[in-house]
C-alpha cells in the first residue's frame, strides 16, 4: 500500500465509523481551499460550510453502498465533488438571476471542471439517484408512505421485508386493500419518478 | 416478487426477465427503490450521529475564523486546475519539440553535402552542345577538343552525383589549363575553381573549407562566387549541416 492509498484508506474509515479526530482533519485540511474556490466564484462562506457538509455526506452514501476505491488523492477528490457541487448549485441560481454573466460564469466553471474520472461519475449519479428516489418517496401521501416503507423495511428478525399479510396486519387493514394501495402508490411513485428530469439524466 | 422461488422458478423468472421488457422495468425500478430506501435509513440513522458533529466543525472552520464574505481568499482559486494547466503545457511542449523534429527532419536533407555540392556546382562548360563529336576515351590529349571534352566529363559526372570522378576531371582540366596552350572559350575556368572549392566540402577539413570561402569572399573573383561563397559558408555554420553530416 503507498502512502496514499493509506491515507485514502483513513479518511474513508474515519467517514465510515464516524472518527472525530480525523474528520476533524479533514475539516482542518480542506476548509480553506474550499471556500477560498466558493468565495472566488460567487459563493458565501455559508455557501461554502452547505457545500462541505453534503460533500461528506454524499461520500458516506457512497460508502454506505459500496466500497470506494480511489487510486488517486482523497483531497483532490473531495474538492473535486465539492467543485461540481457547487456548479450545480450555481446552475440552479441561474434560474433566479437571470443577468447574463451568471451564465458566462457557471460556462466557464463547467470548462474548468475536470469530470472525466469514472469514480467521481459514479459517485455523482448514486447521489442523484438516491436523492430521486427518496424525495419522490416522501412525496407520496401519508397511507403510501407507510405502507411502503413497511413494505420495504426489513424484518429485524429475519431480515427479510414484511409480507402484505403483515403489513396489513400492523396497519390493521385488510390484505386486499393493502394490496391494492400497495400496487396503486408503487404506479404512482413510478410515475413521479420517471417524469422528473433527473431520471432522464440518469438513464442518458 | 415478494414470494420466495424455487431454483426451477428462479431460472424461468430470469428467462422472461430477458424477453419481457416491462418485468424487467419493474424488477429494476423495485430493486432500486430498495436500495435506496435502505440507503435512506442508513443515512437517518448516520446522521443523527454525524450531524451534530458536521454542524460543530462547520461552525468552527468556516464561521469562527473571525473573517467575512467580503475578505479576499487567502489563495486564490485558478479557474482552470493546476492539473489542466500541466496538460495544457505538456501538450504545449510536445507540440513545440514535434514541430522542430519535423522542421529539422524536412531541412536536414538541404545540407547534406551532396545536396549542397549540386546545389553550388557551377556548370563548366559554357556550351554544352559546342560540336564536340568525340567522347574524352575517343580522344588524345593533342586533340583540339581535349580540353572541352574534359569539362564536359566533370559536368556529367557531377550530374551522375560521382563527385570524386568530377574532383579528378576539374583537376585535370586546371591542370591542362596552366599550360595555357589549349584555352577554349567554351570552358568557364571560374567556374572550375568554384566547383573544385565546393567539391572540397567531400574532403577537406571544414575550417580550411571556411577560410578559403572567406578568402574568395573578400577576394576579387566575381560578385557571383563571392555571393556563392557566403551563402555556402552560412549553411556550413547553420546547426543542420552538422547534424545532417
Amino acid at each position: 500500500m503507498t502512502s496514499k492509498q493509506i491515507q485514502n484508506h483513513r479518511y474513508l474509515n474515519a467517514l465510515r465509523e464516524g472518527d472525530r479526530v480525523v474528520i476533524e482533519e479533514i475539516y482542518r485540511e480542506l476548509s480553506t481551499p474550499v471556500s477560498n474556490f466558493i468565495l472566488a466564484n460567487k459563493g458565501s462562506r455559508e455557501d461554502a460550510k452547505d457545500v462541505f457538509q453534503e460533500t461528506i455526506m454524499a461520500l458516506i452514501l457512497k460508502l454506505a453502498n459500496e466500497d470506494l476505491d480511489l487510486s488517486g488523492d482523497f483531497n483532490a477528490y473531495f474538492l473535486a465533488i465539492c467543485r461540481y457541487k457547487w456548479l450545480d448549485r450555481l446552475k440552479n441560481r441561474k434560474h433566479l438571476e437571470t443577468k447574463k454573466s451568471m451564465e458566462d460564469w457557471v460556462t466557464k466553471l463547467e470548462v474548468s471542471l475536470d469530470l472525466d474520472e469514472m469514480e467521481l461519475q459514479s459517485l455523482l449519479r448514486q447521489e442523484m439517484e438516491y436523492q430521486l428516489y427518496t424525495e419522490k418517496l416522501n412525496e407520496l401521501p401519508n397511507h403510501c408512505k407507510e405502507i411502503l416503507s413497511l413494505s420495504l423495511k426489513l424484518n429485524e428478525e429475519n431480515k427479510k421485508s414484511h409480507s402484505l399479510k403483515e403489513v396489513a396486519q400492523i396497519l390493521g387493514k385488510t390484505y386486499p386493500y393493502i394490496r391494492k394501495a400497495k400496487s396503486n402508490c408503487l404506479k404512482k411513485l413510478k410515475a413521479n419518478i420517471k417524469a422528473d428530469a433527473r431520471f432522464h439524466d440518469l438513464n442518458k | 416478487m415478494d414470494q420466495e422461488l424455487d431454483a426451477k422458478g428462479k431460472k424461468e423468472f430470469e428467462e422472461r426477465l430477458k424477453t419481457d421488457q416491462n418485468l424487467a422495468d419493474r424488477v429494476d425500478f423495485m430493486q432500486k427503490l430498495r436500495k435506496n430506501f435502505a440507503l435512506q435509513q442508513y443515512l437517518n440513522q448516520e446522521q443523527a450521529e454525524l450531524l451534530p458533529l458536521t454542524n460543530e466543525l462547520g461552525e468552527q472552520y468556516f464561521d469562527q475564523k473571525g473573517l467575512t464574505d467580503s475578505d479576499p481568499p487567502t489563495v486564490p482559486i485558478p479557474l482552470i486546475p493546476m492539473r489542466k494547466w500541466g496538460r495544457i503545457s505538456a501538450a504545449a511542449i510536445i507540440l513545440i519539440i514535434g514541430g522542430v523534429c519535423l522542421y529539422w527532419y524536412m531541412n536536414r536533407d538541404l545540407y547534406t553535402k551532396d545536396h549542397l555540392i549540386t546545389e553550388f556546382y557551377e556548370p563548366v562548360l559554357r556550351n554544352p552542345r559546342s560540336g564536340i563529336k568525340k567522347s574524352l576515351t575517343e580522344l588524345t590529349q593533342d586533340d583540339p577538343e581535349y580540353l572541352q571534352a574534359v569539362a564536359e566529363a566533370a559536368d556529367q559526372s557531377l550530374n551522375q552525383q560521382q563527385f570524386s570522378s568530377s574532383q579528378q576531371m576539374l583537376e585535370m582540366l586546371l591542370r591542362m589549363d596552366s599550360t595555357n596552350t589549349r584555352k577554349s572559350d567554351n570552358i568557364n575556368l571560374e567556374a572550375a575553381k568554384w566547383n573544385l572549392l565546393v567539391l572540397g566540402l567531400l574532403n577537406l577539413e571544414p575550417d580550411s573549407l571556411l577560410n578559403q570561402l572567406m578568402i574568395l569572399q573578400n577576394g576579387d573573383a566575381s560578385l557571383k562566387y563571392q555571393q556563392g561563397a557566403e551563402r555556402l559558408r552560412k549553411k556550413m555554420k547553420h546547426p543542420f549541416y552538422r547534424w545532417a553530416n
